[in-house]
């Protein structure tokens, strides 16, 4: 019986010789996901091309209090709306730092939500009345309160949208989108990213990037 | 549990483990988490060194503990590794 | 049984292949267990480097731009974008660290068990063919990135290699860097490191591995005892080696991930000049040898033909040094030059990198590079005398047990050598500082003092052997 049993545990032991050589050749092997990166901008450009494109928004006479003004930025398949609040903001900008823009993608499963002013009530819901002026997605009830730098107020998404950083030129009125801040749109890089550098990265991938002819084309 | 026994169980404990940390590295995130990449990796290389010492030695008395007590030890620092560093390389 | 048929299915099939390539006839053939060693592995463990620079290279390759403009961008991007482009960037260059590190040992190795005789000296010659290969390989791959680290240090060697006598310098000059631009430099570079140095390392490597299939692995220096136990390729030695791998490339990978490589910034000739090149340490020691003074201006040539007329002498070794015997323990002078070199070379490193840009007096070149030489040759020349007592046999071993024991019993002698050693290193140490400052009245009595005392101390550990040779017979 003992070395009948001994000499199968010494064919066992060299079994799983075999099967750890063949686990560790798999896992060495997995260093060729390296071949999987797809790039957007190509390794023969300098790497000063991955930057914020800067768009040309409008002016801020032309903008009416509580109406949105959609535009595509940094890519074209990415929305985001402007808006001017009436009240003093959170990374507003321009004379009275109530204009804000942010991602219109919703940071939950990806569905794009519209914003609405205080008191109105969005088409998917007409007994829910907004109580500040906030995105509200239609998919799952989530909200963002565009006063508090789009901070969750409501529903499932874990975390606010992102906001289009712009620039007021004080002398002409004009309003450019200049970047993105964190967190990183929904569906680039991974969820909830927030280092400028993984930001600029994964929100330029995915998508063309914008012109001033496609800021404002609806894809 | 004599000692070839002992060899089997120890053995298979770092077969599982191999396969683990393999399936892993497939899936982890290679931009945000090379540093974890590389530690899993040398972590991997250093479990299969030390199965090949353990089931080639001709019995259990000529493996030197010494040996597999340092490797446990070089494993158990490896795993830990990506922990003292956050995020991915600079 | 399952598992038996299994086993019995892969034995048909490993028959199979093997009949019609006939490996396990030529290369795959069993090896002696003294082969078990990790010093006769050093090469293969080369040889796996080797492979991990070819892949990690290609991977690379796929990102790098060979040109001036890109070669920065392109070298940047892989490591701050491309998903494991950082550690793949890294190990790469570790790697290639690793290499010529092995390379340097696998020589030592050589040279201190004296493969070079008979019937290996081919064998030899190529190996140093293969070393300046590798030399080869760090020197090209170091400019690629196009820093201004890298950049500065290989026009410096460039420049080094230009002042080679005669027409030769211009000529080599002109094979590996080009008619004199910038992106001429980087294409050959390049070329040779991608296309024309891989090609000679596999030549010479399959001559090399053709000729260790011939003659086998070295019998140990030493004498071997008992009869010699012929191991299996497989699965000993090919486990074995796999265990040697696995154990290299974990190494370095946690090197990889604990010290991820950043570039200095790209090269500009603005940049370049705020800065004092420096090559890599693996050719430090050249560099300091060509800083000593009486190597400056016009006298490189000299500096450079003394470093090549000793790679020169390395090569040819197995051709004057004929003798048969191999063991170490009985070749003191062979085996006392070797230690000094490779002190030397260490030596040479360190200080080379500590005094970057700086030029070297002589007499501190003298003294120090002579000190260092002198101070092994004496402890050589004690640990032969005391080993060659040792090795007369069993009796001479328990004297030499009682021998270390003696300052304990003769306490007078060693103190006398314990204070005799603190004058000599102080006073030595002196001698060297007063060398720095204009040569002051203090400096001749302190190299005496230095020089008297260390005689005197060799003279009081022959005495302790002496005195104890007359208490051998003494349980």
């Amino acid at each position: 019986m003992k070395p009948k049993g001994k000499a199968t545990r010494r064919d066992f032991l060299k079994i799983l010789l075999a099967a750890g050589s063949a686990l560790t050749v798999a896992a060495a092997a997995s260093v060729f996901r390296f071949l999987t990166y797809i790039p957007t901008t190509g390794p023969n450009q300098p790497t000063t091309q991955l930057a914020w494109p800067r768009i040309m928004l409008g002016n801020v006479n032309s903008l009416e209090s509580m109406k949105p003004l959609q535009f595509n930025y940094p890519l074209v398949n990415t929305p985001n709306i402007l808006v001017k609040l009436g009240v003093k903001a959170e990374n507003g900008v321009g004379p009275d730092g109530d204009i804000v823009a942010y991602s219109i993608i919703c940071q939950h499963l990806g569905c794009y939500f519209g914003f609405q002013p205080p008191g109105s009530s969005p088409s998917c819901d007409a007994s829910f009345q907004a109580p500040v002026a906030e995105g509200y997605c239609c998919c799952h009830g989530g909200q963002y309160d565009f006063t508090q730098g789009a901070k969750v107020i409501g529903g499932p998404p874990p975390r606010s949208v992102p906001p289009v950083q712009l620039e007021y030129d004080a002398a002409t009125g004009d309003l450019y989108a200049i970047a993105m801040g964190p967190p990183t749109i929904f569906g680039h890089g991974p969820p909830g990213t927030t280092d400028p550098q993984s930001v600029l990265t994964f929100d330029l991938q995915g998508g063309e990037v914008v012109t001033q002819d496609t800021a404002f084309s609806s894809a | 549990m004599d000692e070839d026994g002992v060899r089997v169980l120890l053995s298979a404990t770092l077969v599982a483990f191999l396969a683990v940390l393999a399936a892993y590295l497939w899936f982890v995130d290679l931009l945000l988490n090379q540093r974890q990449f590389g530690a899993f990796l040398t972590a991997e290389l250093v479990a299969f060194a030390m199965l090949v010492y353990l089931t080639t030695k001709p019995d259990y008395d000529a493996v030197k503990k010494s040996w597999m007590l340092m490797g446990c030890v070089a494993l158990a620092l490896l795993l830990a590794l990506p922990f003292l560093y956050s995020g991915g390389l600079p | 049984m399952r598992r038996g048929s299994l086993s019995a299915s892969i034995q048909r099939i490993a028959e199979w292949i093997d009949s019609r390539i006939g490996l396990t006839n030529s290369m795959l053939r069993p090896g002696p267990d003294y082969s078990l060693n990790v010093f006769y592995w050093l090469g293969a463990l080369m040889v796996m480097a080797f492979i991990l620079q070819g892949i990690t290279g290609l991977l690379m390759l796929l990102y790098y731009t060979p040109t001036v403009t890109e070669a920065y961008s392109s070298t940047l991007f892989i490591i701050k974008y491309v998903p494991l482009g950082n550690l793949i960037e890294t190990i790469h260059l570790y790697s290639a660290y690793a290499m010529i590190l092995l390379a340097f040992l696998h020589l030592m190795r050589g040279y201190f068990v004296s493969v070079q005789k008979k019937p290996r000296e081919l064998m030899w010659v190529v190996g140093m063919l293969m070393g300046l290969v590798v030399l080869g390989f760090g020197l090209t791959g170091y400019l690629l990135p196009w820093t201004v680290v890298s950049k500065s240090a290989t026009d410096v060697t460039i420049g080094m290699i230009s002042f080679m006598p005669g027409q030769l310098g211009p000529a080599l000059k002109f094979l590996i860097a080009g008619p004199g631009s910038d992106a001429a430099e980087l294409a050959r570079f390049f070329d040779l490191h991608i296309v024309l140095l891989p090609a000679v390392f596999l030549i010479l490597l399959v001559f090399k591995m053709y000729m260790f299939e011939i003659h086998g692995a070295a019998e140990p220096a030493t004498r071997l005892s008992g009869k010699v136990r012929e191991v299996p390729w497989f699965p000993e030695i090919f486990l074995y080696f796999a265990m040697l791998s696995a154990i290299f490339l974990a190494l370095l990978i946690v090197v990889a991930v604990v010290f991820p490589i950043s570039l200095p910034p790209e090269f500009s000739p603005a940049a370049a000049s705020t800065f004092t090149p420096q090559p890599e340490w693996y050719f430090l020691w050249v560099y300091q040898i060509l800083k000593f003074s009486v190597f400056e201006g016009p006298s490189i040539a000299l500096a450079l033909g003394l470093i090549t007329a000793l790679l020169l002498l390395l090569f040819v070794l197995p051709f004057f040094d004929r003798g048969k015997e191999r063991n170490p323990a009985r070749r003191p002078i062979y085996t006392t030059i070797g230690v000094i070199a490779v002190c030397e070379a260490l030596l040479l490193t360190v200080w080379g990198y500590l005094t970057p840009g700086q030029v070297i007096a002589d007499s501190d070149a003298a003294i120090i590079t002579g000190g260092v030489a002198i101070v092994v040759s004496i402890i050589s020349w004690i640990t032969y005398r005391t080993r060659n007592q040792v090795a007369l046999g069993l009796a001479r071993a328990r004297s030499f047990a009682a021998f270390m024991g003696t300052p304990f019993r003769i306490p007078t002698l060693t103190g006398i050598f314990v204070l005799l050693l603190a004058v000599s290193s102080s006073s030595l140490a002196t001698t060297i500082n007063l060398i720095a400052s204009p040569w002051s009245a203090m400096f001749f009595p302190t190299l005496i003092l230095a020089a008297l005392s260390f005689i005197a101390m060799v003279l009081v550990v022959r005495g302790l052997a002496v005195s104890n040779r007359g208490r051998e017979v003494q349980p």
